[in-house]
């Protein structure tokens, strides 16, 4: 008990040096939470705006149409199994495309694309391409077999609105089948990728051109909750063991890739955070044994034995610890919060970001079980770090620390 | 001049405070050396994936060729020509292709592919079809009537080594392109957009195939220094006078850079906090190293030398411990960045499926390049001085009796 009054009046004796190591760690562990935070924030939105997009949270194929993607081989029956599916509550939206590869040529050039067909009102409620949409407007029946494009395809093909554009693929009988399109509307999402390799026609008109009307290739599923799409993929797989599920990350490799590796350098930078802050504790709580040779010295003199000594500067630096990481975490948190709230707008520090296909307003998000682990983390980080000067200050001989300077 | 013999003196007079002061810097290098490194190997990795393995780090078209990348703005293939681009420093391999898409066909299903005419020898500096090659022979002829496809196509067309692969395309001038060719190997790619739909028609037969006689659509050059990309750049746009485009990897991979841009923006606040913690390190022994010398400099003060002088010392002290430190902390982030080059951190987990699934490496990349180790080196040896100031002001401030009495 007296140690522990001990420890945390000579804290306060040196006001300097503890202010140092509450700093150090107060930071540390504030702009440390945070950054996780932002990355965090960052990643999430870039892949929700992808998921947004067009990949959706849950596909429904059938199986050979995985393998051959041919058009041929559709969902059997899909009316009913659309309707089956809308009485799961945790599925909000679906839409039903007919989806074919072939050419999109123009008299400028010819480009392998992915033919979509879709139900625009349908279409609405899965993708947000119709927000997209920078000339033109999204499909509509005025014309004849419209189509919308993206700006990167149409850049490719060299065309602009109200240009004529060949469709040329294969039909569910394998015959050679076109049509004539006419572009009604140019889209550029931030996903530039995207936008060369995929074009958008009335679902009406692409089933008539393929041989078979009410032709349904693929299922897009929007659920109640993201991260519960792999286990909605796998309830759905079981019920309908004849077609594949696939949630967004065996959809879309590259944003789950994205999200897996965010979090493995984050954790590697907050290692070497945490180390530079311990060895830092260390530094400074050896340097400050040093400087009170005299009084420690003093102390064993007088009589205080060596296992006292220890825990004294052992709970000094302990006291130190835990004085900053709460008030950091609490600090984090609150920014966290606030700036959940507000954004930040960073579009002034990378205009790459809005080209990347990134918002440039973050919301800086983070789960708990973060907080939790980088408080485990900097507790054995404080215990590492309030050892060995401890031990160091055992090491003093008490007669010679007295006669020293 | 007796002030820097005292300062040396003093910093050997007590070893182990200076250890640990060194030993704050030193850390405080290395550990910003190791995080840049790993920073900086991670787009490294990127741009390998994409310049060094097809794209390579410049291209030479004919002007124009770049917005309309069509057949029709095609360039005339001169040996001049490329000698005049293989002379330029740096360059290490040039290598010619006649690329555009036709649609691709087997017995039942047709795909749009790709198709590149490659020069059977050049490509092996970037492509490298041969090495990838899983099933069949190699071409080793520019003038061969047969192909080599992806295994992505392969599977998809389901066609093997042997069964003819029919291609249906646009040609020069609106020409229509048409012909039969029998499948002589197969490659894979880890990547899967470049796996997914390609065919490789030697060259000869390329220009045949699309009735471009003699022309090409671009010269990819590969460099010995990825560094020297701009320079080189310069060189071939000057030497080349005609109707050329040059382009750096930058121009050929826009969405490349920007997301290196992105995520170099969140990077450099990761290093700030970086620094702000080494700092704090740095800071506090400084701090407890002046604590400690209250006595000693109490003394040097009542006998008169003057607090300026005193202060001068304990900077010139500092700026000792500051280029030791920042030496041996080079010393050392070399080794370390070396061995995470030569070992480096697997993924594990979700995130080596999903890295290998989208074909790349499960492993952290770290670079190697000098240059970012001084860079970081500079920061701190600019951070130590401003935390070396908190001495000086001390000595400025110190009141000697006070000082001597504790």
């Amino acid at each position: 008990m007296l140690i522990l009054k001990l420890g945390w009046k000579n804290i306060w004796r040196s006001p300097i040096r503890s202010g140092v190591v509450i700093g150090a760690v107060l930071i540390g562990t504030w702009a440390g939470i945070f950054i996780l935070a932002f990355s965090n924030g960052m990643t999430k939105q870039y892949i929700k705006d992808q998921l947004d997009t067009y990949v959706g949270h849950i596909q429904i194929h059938d199986p050979k149409y995985l393998q051959e993607n041919l058009p041929q081989y559709s969902i059997s029956q899909p009316d009913s199994l659309i309707q089956q599916l809308k009485s799961y509550p945790f599925i909000t939206n679906i839409a039903a495309h007919s989806e074919v590869q072939g050419l999109a040529m123009s008299s400028a050039n010819t480009f392998g694309v992915s033919i979509i067909g879709i139900d625009t009102t349908e279409e609405k409620k899965v993708s947000t391409v119709y927000t997209d949409i920078k000339k033109g407007n999204y499909l509509k029946n005025d014309v004849r077999n419209p189509v919308i494009i993206g700006q990167k395809l149409a850049d490719k093909l060299d065309l602009r609105l109200h240009s004529k554009l060949i469709l040329n693929f294969q039909d569910i009988h394998n015959e050679i089948s076109a049509g004539a399109f006419r572009v009604v509307g140019i889209f550029s999402t931030n996903n530039s990728t995207f936008d060369e390799q995929n074009i958008f026609v009335q679902k009406d008109d692409l089933d008539r051109l393929l041989g078979q009307p009410g032709l349904v290739d693929e299922l897009v599923l929007r659920v109640d909750n993201i991260k519960q799409a792999p286990n909605y993929a796998k309830r759905l797989q079981k019920k309908y063991p004849d077609l594949t599920v696939q949630s967004w990350g065996d959809i879309a490799p590259e944003l789950r890739y994205a999200d897996a590796s965010m979090d493995y350098t984050m954790y590697i930078f907050m290692g070497v955070l945490i180390l530079a802050l311990t060895l830092g504790i260390i530094n400074t709580m050896l340097m400050a044994v040093m400087e009170r040779t005299k009084e420690l010295g003093m102390l064993m003199a007088v009589g205080m034995n060596r296992s006292r000594v220890f825990s004294m500067i052992l709970i000094e630096t302990f006291y130190l610890i835990f004085v900053a990481v709460p008030i950091g975490l609490l600090l984090a948190w609150g920014t966290v919060a606030v700036t959940a709230h507000t954004g930040i707008d960073v579009s002034a520090f990378s205009k790459g970001l809005a080209a990347y296909g990134l918002s440039t307003v973050i919301h800086p998000e983070l789960s708990g079980i973060y907080y939790l682990n980088i408080s485990i983390m900097m507790g054995i980080a404080a215990i590492l770090a309030a050892i060995y000067p401890a031990w160091k200050a055992l090491n003093l001989k008490p007669v010679e620390a007295i006669r020293k300077l | 001049m007796f002030f820097l013999k005292l300062a040396w003196r003093n910093i050997w007079r007590n070893k182990r405070r200076t250890l640990i002061t060194t030993f704050s810097i030193v850390l405080a290098v290395v550990l910003a050396s190791f995080t840049r490194s790993m920073q900086i190997g991670t787009y490294d990795q990127m741009i390998q994936n994409s310049a060094g393995i097809f794209t390579g780090y410049l291209q030479v078209h004919q002007k124009g060729y770049w917005d309309k990348p069509t057949i029709d703005n095609s360039f005339a293939y001169t040996d001049s020509l490329i000698k005049k681009i293989a002379s330029v420093n740096h360059v290490t391999d040039v290598v010619p292709r006649l690329q555009s898409y036709a649609l691709a066909a087997g017995q039942k299903k047709s795909r749009a592919a790709m198709i590149i005419g490659f020069d059977t020898k050049a490509e092996q500096s970037l492509s490298d079809p041969q090495k990838n090659l899983i099933d069949g022979t190699y071409i080793s002829s520019d003038s061969a009537r047969s192909v080599l496809i992806t295994e992505g196509l392969a599977n998809y067309l389901n066609l093997a080594v042997g069964d003819s692969l029919v291609l249906l395309g646009q040609g020069y001038h609106g020409m229509s392109a048409a012909d039969v060719y029998p499948i002589q190997g197969i490659v894979k790619y880890g990547i899967q957009e470049m796996n997914r739909a390609m065919v490789f028609l030697p060259i000869d037969e390329a220009q045949v195939f699309f009735g471009t006689y003699g022309r090409l659509t671009a010269a990819a050059v590969t460099l010995d220094d990825a560094h020297a990309v701009n320079d080189v750049q310069k060189t071939i746009q000057s030497q080349l006078n005609g109707p050329y485009e040059v382009m750096t990897w930058r121009q050929l991979m826009p969405e490349l850079v920007q997301a290196i841009e992105a995520d170099s923006g969140s990077g450099m606040i990761i290093l700030l906090v970086l620094y702000i913690v080494v700092g704090f390190g740095i800071m506090g022994t400084i701090l407890m190293m002046t604590a400690e010398r209250q006595y000693e400099l109490g003394v040097m003060v009542s006998i008169g030398t003057s607090r300026f002088r005193l202060g001068s010392m304990l900077l010139l002290e500092l700026i000792f411990l500051a280029l030791l430190g920042i030496i041996l902390g080079c010393m050392g982030s070399l080794p370390l960045v070396w061995y995470f080059h030569l070992n480096p951190i697997h993924f594990s987990g979700d995130a080596a499926a999903a890295m290998r699934q989208y074909g790349m490496e499960p492993i952290l990349p770290f670079s190697t390049d000098p240059t970012i180790i001084l860079g970081q080196a500079m920061i701190i040896l600019g951070l130590t001085a401003v935390v070396s100031f908190y001495p000086m002001y001390h000595a400025h401030k110190l009141n000697p009796i006070k000082a001597m009495r504790g």
